[in-house]
């Protein structure tokens, strides 16, 4: 009994000596849990050699110990976050100037038709763009979105392409087939709310088109339109300029763990 | 899509099973270094046990979750599960395998 109680006392005083073999930017991120793990079970003679190896690995492979920034953003993430905002304010522009040509709001006369023309190109540019940026999000995180929400993106995208081309009644409700597959995926590289907020935007967008919303669906798509779904790709680019998690730059070949089959 | 473990070198085999470990939940240094030998028989160090998590959280097969006190529970990742899952599949055939030739031996 009082040998096992000198040889734990003895365990718990040397930790702060083992600990101290690793390199100080591991021992910033994994000291603490490695103190508490070698004080929950005291070393015995063989894991301090195990340690001493682990300590001379980590001070050949600093690399380890460093702690990874959480984001990692390329220009090509500042471009996409860009793009994410400019469908946005294209929409939201689009939207707009027609919801205040409707007749129901009583200032149809005041908008120049020339603008109404303009309105529809920057409606139709913002749907191309969306495309893009759609795609370029399935292919940036495609670790994130995984199998699920990268087909809800490939879906959103061709969505896109059928209303650019006027096929809304096929596009829309594909729209939100594609945005709700998206959605999960999404929450994992913007947010919940964003994500959330996205999809909620999209399916009221299709009831209000559809006219399931309230007796006056067509003014209520285009003010929801230019007024909720417009923005809510502001939002969506807002947080895209950090780019995506750090993930480990090294490409890994074949392992040799996996085996063939018969 | 799986990161495999083979570059990892000698820490492969601790790799897989503290994998293993962690397909069960999220479990902190002490807990994965009791489940290995209870599920393996082997001895993990704690030198190879956080040598291992260091490469395997840097290939995004494991993440850090919030700290317990001092205790840190790690867990498996979407691309963990995969690797793990495609790493057992690989090994189950290649035992079905091993003892199929056996008894073509006999």
């Amino acid at each position: 009994m009082a040998t096992a109680m000198h040889e734990t006392s003895r365990s718990v005083d040397s930790t702060p000596w083992l600990v101290r073999l690793y390199p100080a930017t591991w021992r910033a991120r994994y000291g603490d849990e490695f103190v508490e793990l070698l004080q929950s079970r005291p070393p015995s003679a063989r894991d301090r050699l195990d340690i001493l190896r682990g300590a001379l690995d980590a001070r050949i492979h600093p690399q380890l110990g460093a702690v990874l920034p959480s984001r990692v953003a390329t220009r090509g993430d500042h471009l996409l976050a860009f793009a994410a905002v400019t469908v946005g304010v294209l929409l939201t522009t689009w939207a707009g100037i027609i919801a205040i040509a409707l007749p129901r709001w009583g200032m149809g006369s005041i908008v120049d038709e020339n603008l109404i023309a303009a309105s529809y190109g920057a409606g139709f540019l913002g749907g191309v763009i969306a495309i893009v940026v759609l795609y370029a999000l399935a292919y940036r995180y495609v670790h994130e979105l995984g199998k699920v929400s990268t087909t809800g993106a490939f879906l959103a995208a061709t969505a896109f392409l059928m209303t650019v081309g006027e096929a809304d009644a096929l596009g829309v409700p594909l729209l939100v087939l594609g945005t709700v597959l998206l959605g999960p995926g999404l929450a994992k590289v913007v947010g919940f709310p964003v994500a959330a907020g996205m999809v909620m935007a999209t399916a009221f967008m299709a009831l209000a088109m559809f006219g399931f919303v309230a007796s006056h669906g067509q003014e209520l798509l285009w003010l929801w339109l230019g007024a909720v779904y417009g923005p809510s790709w502001v939002l969506l680019g807002i947080p895209l300029r950090h780019g995506p998690r750090q993930r480990p730059a090294v490409a890994l070949s074949i392992a040799t763990w996996r085996v063939r089959g018969s | 899509m799986t990161e495999p473990l083979g570059e990892i070198g000698r820490f492969a085999e601790p790799s897989l099973f503290i994998l293993a470990s962690l397909g069960e939940g999220p479990k902190h240094g002490y807990a994965i270094m009791t489940d290995v030998e209870a599920i393996s028989g082997q001895h993990l160090g704690p030198g190879t046990l956080y040598a291992a998590l260091a490469r395997l959280e840097r290939r995004g097969l494991i993440a850090a979750l919030a700290p317990e006190d001092r205790r840190r529970p790690y867990k498996l990742t979407g691309l963990g599960e995969t690797t793990l899952r495609t790493l057992l599949e690989g090994l189950s055939a290649f035992a079905r395998t091993g003892l199929r030739r056996l008894g073509d031996a006999r």
